[in-house]
């Protein structure tokens, strides 16, 4: 490296006295050209304020409970483009796992079902309504959110994982970057948002499969097979529910395990597993107690 | 200046410094030197405010940094600046807009003058070619270089090396150590380099402070290294692998 190129001393240098709080006064102490072309070009949305609330670095004073916090706190700093970003990666890079295990399930279940059924009482005729009833209230959001819980859980631990244990969350605090706004709020709204979605859809896989195998199986006419008599306004309102929590708990949990990832690729693997286990034990814990609140609250409906 | 005064860190019940009693003199090239996991990296992590200590402070220009919000250490973060072992480039970002971002994000500039005051920068380091590239194919050397230009994106009065040779060839580490000197010499930037790199040591460090068992076992020139009589010096420097030198 020659000489001329080390020149480094033509950027816009802070003095010791301007060191203020305010940016007006960091403006201030730019050389003159630097200064003017500054003023002119600072646009108000590039200036990313830290959110009150930061992580501790120190592991033995993080909890689940302090990445909620810190999430919370900075969602207020989140871009939506990142938003988009996230959603396009979780929703739709998960659809075609999403429905085919789904749709394998449900022609799983119906099939168990009809030959159950066909044992016991040889009438196929209540399949259709059951089946689909167990889909809205339960199958599709569990299903949905266990399988998210693999995939986007493992993704989130995985790669918050990595960026711990190479520095680079460090290195966005020093670029004023808070690594809570910029890498977890994202895929926290866009999970929450995408969650109830792929749940329809991957619920509607299911319900198309489960139509088939009866049809195919059992002869079971489709529009009779498609009977939704047993759906109530509480059996929608649960697998409604439940998305919306699933889809709340999977980041935050799938987070917490990545940003307090210890040193190491053995750590990174630890925070992986640690974000599926965690994740499929909060889907699994949450529907049984969403499912039984809202059974009391609304009476068995 | 910056001034460790008495700085004790613990990781659960692992004690990584005891006591560090260290004073970084403006403008000067001091080497933290140390085994490995002797806490170096932790050291230097606490100027920047990215760790605490559990007691003791550090002093930054006598701005006490020790116990600052998130919030208030970005005044400190404009005036020191963090190289780090990694080169903790953002994958999705080009080369050029890597460098813009503290500038961008600290209010400095605007995204165009931020992005055209980076490839100044990338051009002082030699990188000026690969400013619209994404840095995940670049080569350690390179990317290394790239986070220097980011470091001194905000023109800070030091700048903190965690350990910035190595898995460098060793033209790319001397290029580093180059660029370091310069800094220090050309511009007066204080540099306070954490390395293993005893060819790095002996070139170009004002002062060396070595770590041992979390507190500051030597302070002092190369030439103090050199001529040390301490056996634990002693083996450290040579690399001997008996000795009494305990390593974790």
């Amino acid at each position: 490296m020659s000489g001329e190129r080390h020149s480094l001393g033509g950027g816009p240098r802070t003095s010791k006295a301007s060191r203020g709080p305010s940016a007006e006064g960091d403006r201030r102490s730019l050389r003159g050209s630097d200064y003017a072309l500054a003023l002119s070009t600072v646009q108000d949305g590039d200036v990313q304020p830290m959110p009150g609330f930061v992580l501790p670095h120190d592991e033995s004073r993080a909890s689940l409970l302090v990445t909620v916090r810190a999430t919370a706190s900075a969602l207020a700093h989140t871009e939506p483009s990142a938003v988009v970003a996230q959603a396009y990666e979780i929703g739709v890079r998960s659809l075609p796992f999403l429905c085919l295990v789904l749709a394998f399930v449900g022609g799983i279940i119906v099939y168990q079902a009809g030959i159950q059924a066909m044992r016991i009482v040889p009438d196929t005729s209540g399949i259709g309504p059951g089946y689909i009833e167990l889909l809205v209230r339960d199958l599709a959001a569990n299903l949905t959110g266990l399988m998210l819980a693999t995939r986007v859980g493992a993704s989130i631990a995985a790669e918050l994982g990595s960026m711990k244990v190479t520095d680079q969350l460090d290195a966005m605090r020093l670029c004023q970057t808070d690594p809570v706004a910029h890498l977890v709020a994202p895929r926290f709204l866009a999970c929450v948002l995408v969650t109830p979605i792929l749940t329809i859809i991957a619920g509607a896989c299911a319900l198309a499969s489960g139509t088939a195998v009866g049809a195919i199986a059992f002869e079971i006419r489709p529009q009779n097979f498609l009977d939704p008599r047993f759906v109530t306004i509480g059996a929608l309102v649960s697998g409604f529910l439940k998305s919306v929590a699933f889809g709340l708990a999977i980041p935050l949990v799938s987070a917490h395990a990545g940003l307090y990832t210890r040193v190491g690729s053995q750590g990174v693997g630890d925070a992986t597993t640690s974000a599926v286990v965690g994740s499929s034990v909060a889907v699994i814990v949450l529907g049984f107690f969403i499912g039984a609140i809202l059974h009391i609250a609304l009476g068995g409906a | 200046m910056i001034e460790f005064r008495g700085v004790e860190k613990s990781f659960g019940p692992k004690v990584i410094l005891a006591g560090v009693d260290l004073t970084v003199q403006s403008g000067e090239i001091l080497f933290v030197v140390g085994t490995s996991g002797v806490g170096k990296s932790v050291l230097i992590k606490h100027a920047v405010g990215l760790l605490d200590p559990d007691r003791g402070t550090v002093h930054v220009d006598g701005v006490q940094v020790t116990g600052l919000r998130e919030r208030e250490l970005s005044e400190v973060r404009k005036q020191c600046a963090m190289v780090f072992q990694h080169a903790t480039l953002f994958d999705s970002m080009t080369c050029a807009e890597n460098v813009a971002l503290p500038l961008r994000k600290h209010g400095i500039l605007g995204r165009k003058a931020a992005l055209e005051r980076a490839e100044e920068l990338l051009g002082a380091v030699e990188m000026e070619a690969f400013a619209k590239r994404y840095p995940g194919p670049l080569g350690d050397g390179q990317r290394k270089r790239v986070a220097v230009a980011r470091a001194l994106a905000l023109s800070p009065r030091y700048v903190l090396f965690d350990e910035p040779t190595t898995s460098l060839d060793p033209v790319s580490a001397r290029r580093v150590d180059h660029l370091i000197q310069s800094l220090a010499r050309a511009r007066g930037v204080t540099c306070m380099v954490v390395s293993h790199d005893l060819k790095s040591i002996f070139t170009i460090a004002d002062r060396i402070a070595m770590l041992y068992k979390g507190q500051v076992k030597l302070l002092g020139t190369p030439e103090d290294f050199r001529t040390s009589r301490d056996p634990i010096i002693e083996q450290f420097i040579t690399g001997n692998p008996n000795g009494p030198l305990e390593t974790t």
